[in-house]
């Protein structure tokens, strides 16, 4: 069994399927699918409202199971408070990215409104996991503007486009070599094959949006993926090992 | 470079016990290229067209699947019915009129019945047709013909601006005689509105191709029920394993498989 990482789960309440994940929940679903790691992140509410809620819930987790999580701060770019707090969060409370949702957060993409977070990103060197696929706001090539605009930072393309956008995911990733694919909730086995061969299988991440997507289904997908073993590998944890510096691990 | 083989087993799929699966939506493909999503599953096949399906479909243990042609307008029925008359046992031919751009639609329609098609396949996103409120009109004489003959219509939904279910919902409401199937059942961005209007309309299909959250199939059946909801794959676009897998983690009583696999999108199937 390789060494697994799925690198986009979420922690709290699914407003969307009235499901809850817990530190244990999660856990849980690891172990039975053999999966070594999980990247973990607020959503919903608590990625849009109560984000140091979400952020509270995500670091005490990680302090839980230090073996078994890695932790993404949320920040809304409309709330100086949760912007400020972020400092914190990557210096002193060991959480290795910013996850971001232009989509229900209610900003462009690309709308400056979210460069002082890309900024702290740049100056502390970690990714940030923005949503991808959804219009208006989540747009693949406005993602791409914003990373042209910051590109000494790694920006995580969660869902590579998701239901329709993912040739422009991978357009975008072309372009732009600090975007990274995260292939949760993409319907098409085959866009993987493509963005393998045309972005290259060390800028894919595997990650299942778990507890909204299914873990189970989600790496199953890839499993479908025309590839070789150590692309394979990369996709599935390797990369993420990386992408979130975790030496060590 | 060398590339490992798909590790699918006819095993990993609880629905192989089922005595009989129907993929409610598999594409008659041109040639595609490497940059084509399709492009490995068809080149698994050693050859093209209706063979090339028949493969597939013998590869992934599936009996029967709905066909769709290989174009936008009547034109491309020829190709799928060859197709279907080589292969009656394992397809079913779903062809396609343009509503706008051809004339007299339902003779194209007609036609398209007497070389064995029977049911529409209508793709507003990529025939560009536009499907906002007081537009409905002008399918008037397709849609009635299809009601007529009593062809389901499959709509591609879920990418906007064009085929969104509640734009769906107005046409399931002006033809309550023509039976419509929601190809992708919305997928992410609108599988919510699919329910509601599969649930407010008799006449209202969900078809599962797509849809990327087991969880939202899950919701489809306890609202609407097992009649109302369809399997599909969408191969060779979409995996086919992938697919069955999604509807294999519901872990459905045999009952509701049997209806979601096979049983519900035979019924709508005219003689």
């Amino acid at each position: 069994m390789p060494f697994m990482i799925d690198s986009h789960c979420n922690l709290g309440k699914s407003e969307l399927f009235k499901i809850e994940e817990d530190a244990e929940s999660l856990k849980r679903k690891l172990e039975l699918l053999g999966v070594s790691m999980a990247v973990v992140g607020p959503f919903g509410r608590e990625l849009v409202v109560n984000t140091e809620t979400g952020n509270r819930r995500v670091k005490e987790a990680i302090s839980r199971h230090p073996s078994s999580f890695v932790g993404l701060a949320g920040a809304n770019p409309w709330i100086q408070d949760s912007v400020d707090a972020l400092k914190r969060h990557l210096l002193h409370a060991g959480l290795k990215g910013i996850k971001l949702n232009p989509t229900t957060q209610g900003f462009m993409a690309n709308d400056e409104i979210a460069w002082p977070i890309l900024e702290i990103a740049e100056s502390l060197r970690v990714p940030v996991m923005i949503h991808s696929g959804t219009p208006v706001h989540s747009l693949p090539l406005s993602i791409a503007d914003l990373a042209e605009r910051f590109p000494n930072v790694t920006i995580i393309m969660a869902h590579m486009g998701y239901s329709d956008y993912f040739g422009d995911a991978i357009m975008a990733a072309r372009r732009c070599k600090n975007i990274v694919l995260e292939t949760s909730l993409m319907p098409v086995v085959g866009m993987i094959e493509r963005a393998v061969r045309e972005v290259g299988y060390d800028r894919i991440l595997y990650g299942s949006s778990s507890p909204n997507g299914s873990m189970e289904l989600e790496l199953f997908k890839i499993e479908m993926v025309e590839i070789t073993a150590r692309e394979r590998e990369a996709i599935l944890g390797e990369n993420a090992k990386r992408i979130f510096n975790m030496a060590g691990k | 470079m060398q590339r490992g083989s798909s590790t699918w087993q006819a095993s990993d799929c609880d629905a192989r016990d089922q005595q009989l699966i129907v993929d409610a939506h598999t594409h008659l493909y041109p040639n595609a290229t490497e940059e084509d999503a399709a492009y490995n599953l068809l080149k698994s096949t050693g050859t093209t067209g209706g063979e090339a399906v028949v493969r597939l479909l013998d590869r992934f243990k599936i009996d029967k699947a709905v066909l769709f042609p290989p174009g936008l307008t009547s034109g491309a029925n020829s190709a799928l019915a060859d197709a279907v008359k080589r292969y009656p046992d394992r397809l079913i031919g779903f062809g396609t009129v343009h509503p706008l751009w051809e004339p007299e639609p339902s003779r194209r329609l007609d036609e398209a019945f007497s070389l064995g098609i029977r049911g529409l396949k209508i793709h507003p996103w990529l025939q560009g047709i536009t499907l906002s409120e007081g537009t409905q009109r002008r399918f008037e004489e397709l849609f009635n013909q299809a009601a007529r003959l009593r062809m389901p219509v499959i709509f591609h939904s879920g990418t906007p601006p064009d085929t969104q279910c509640l734009q769906y919902s107005v046409l399931a409401e002006m033809f309550p005689d023509m039976n419509l199937i929601y190809g992708h059942m919305g997928l992410g961005y609108f599988w919510r509105d699919a329910i509601r209007s599969a649930k407010i309309h008799d006449n209202v299909y969900l078809e599962t191709s797509g849809i990327q959250y087991p969880n939202a199939i899950r919701e489809a059946l306890d609202t609407v029920g097992a009649d109302k909801v369809i399997f599909g794959s969408d191969m060779p676009y979409l995996h086919p394993a992938v697919e069955m897998k999604k509807i294999s983690i519901l872990k459905l009583p045999q009952d509701e498989l049997e209806k979601v696999m096979a049983s519900n999108i035979l019924s709508l199937i005219p003689e």
